[in-house]
């Protein structure tokens, strides 16, 4: 008699057993699903951030780098004042013509055509040289004047 | 299509129901119920295996493991693996203790290769603090605590069986199984099944019998 009543009681014990597993399992779910909705909500706000932030903080970084290095090369002796370049004569305010738009068209052509014939019979003379004593000499000989 | 079968599971409600409470669609795009067997309703789709399954499969491996998000992952892999693998039931079980089958599996899967990934471990929930009764306005305050104290008990010789009593155990008294579903699902002998389970028994019956 006692002993159908401790069974009775067992059952008993392992059905409440058994609502509270379900119960807390079902809880233990709804905890696991909101942290896991939360992970992704937070990872989803990270994406986003990471996604805009990652190239803005990339350019920026390439910029000051660029401009730290082009204001080191610049200013470095070996770099900044080359052999044969004086930068100073580039920002001068002497070497730049007073009035350029003044100097008439006449004058700029005189200029040039006195270049020209500077330097034009110079560079020409061997070659006149040559061909005057090959044409006019009668036995191949040269005839030099 | 796996991202199709993932969006329906996490969308599908945690709501459990019981297999004749079910009220699956015979038509439809993803309907395969005319390629499964009779009674393979659960597995005609998706939002019927989720919301029927999940937590089952959950409520298992939540108590085999004692890892909340462990179990989590591992349910979603097991309703993934069933929806994979459901044109492969042939019906000689019910679809229920297929699954379970499946969770099986999927539970000594990762029991064998977890023990080699550590980083990947969370810490154990204690299970005989998180069971309590469910509210009786009948029960005095003083009952109320006799009855967790009980339950506490149960849990704690529970946990000291052995890794298949305590599987026999639960998939017996939580899961509602019948020996002969237990032995499908675990791949295990019947007589096997019936003497863990009767050793299972004697040790929380030992463990709680000044309560009785």
């Amino acid at each position: 008699m006692k002993s159908r009543e401790q069974d009775q009681k067992f059952d008993d014990l392992m059905r409440e057993f058994r609502e509270a597993c379900v119960h807390t399992a079902h809880r233990e779910q709804a905890a696991a699903d909101h942290l896991r909705q939360e992970r992704a909500v937070a990872a989803m706000r990270a994406d986003v951030r990471l996604r805009w932030a990652a190239p803005a903080f990339a350019a920026l970084v390439l910029m000051f780098v660029g401009g730290g290095w082009g204001a080191w090369w610049y200013v470095h002796p070996e770099h900044g004042h080359p052999a044969g370049h004086d930068g100073a004569h580039v920002t001068s305010p002497d070497s730049i013509p007073g009035n350029a738009s003044a100097v008439s068209d006449e004058v700029l052509l005189s200029e040039v055509q006195s270049d020209l014939s500077d330097r034009v019979p110079q560079a020409l003379e061997p070659l006149a040289v040559s061909y005057t004593s090959n044409s006019h000499a009668p036995s191949g000989e040269k005839e030099i004047q | 299509m796996t991202f199709e079968v993932q969006g329906e599971m996490a969308l599908a409600q945690a709501e459990e129901k019981t297999f004749a409470e079910l009220d699956w669609p015979a038509t439809g795009a993803r309907s395969q119920a005319a390629s499964l067997p009779c009674g393979a309703g659960i597995l005609a789709t998706a939002e019927a295996l989720a919301s029927s399954q999940r937590a089952r499969i959950f409520r298992f491996l939540f108590y085999s493991l004692r890892e909340r998000e462990v179990a989590e992952e591992l349910t979603q892999d097991v309703l993934l693996a069933v929806w994979r693998a459901r044109e492969s039931f042939r019906g000689e079980s019910s679809p229920e203790t297929w699954v379970m089958r499946i969770a099986m599996n999927t539970l000594r899967n990762h029991t064998r290769t977890g023990r080699f990934k550590f980083w990947r471990r969370t810490e154990k929930v204690e299970i005989g603090e998180l069971l309590t009764p469910l509210p009786d306005s009948a029960r005095t305050a003083e009952q109320e605590l006799l009855a967790q104290e009980s339950l506490r008990r149960v849990w704690s010789a529970a946990e000291r069986l052995s890794e298949r009593q305590r599987s026999v155990f639960l998939l017996h008294f939580v899961e509602e199984m019948e020996a002969r579903e237990i032995a499908d699902a675990t791949g295990m002998a019947l007589g096997t099944v019936k003497t863990h389970l009767y050793r299972a028994i004697d040790a929380v019956r030992a463990a709680v019998k000044e309560s009785l």
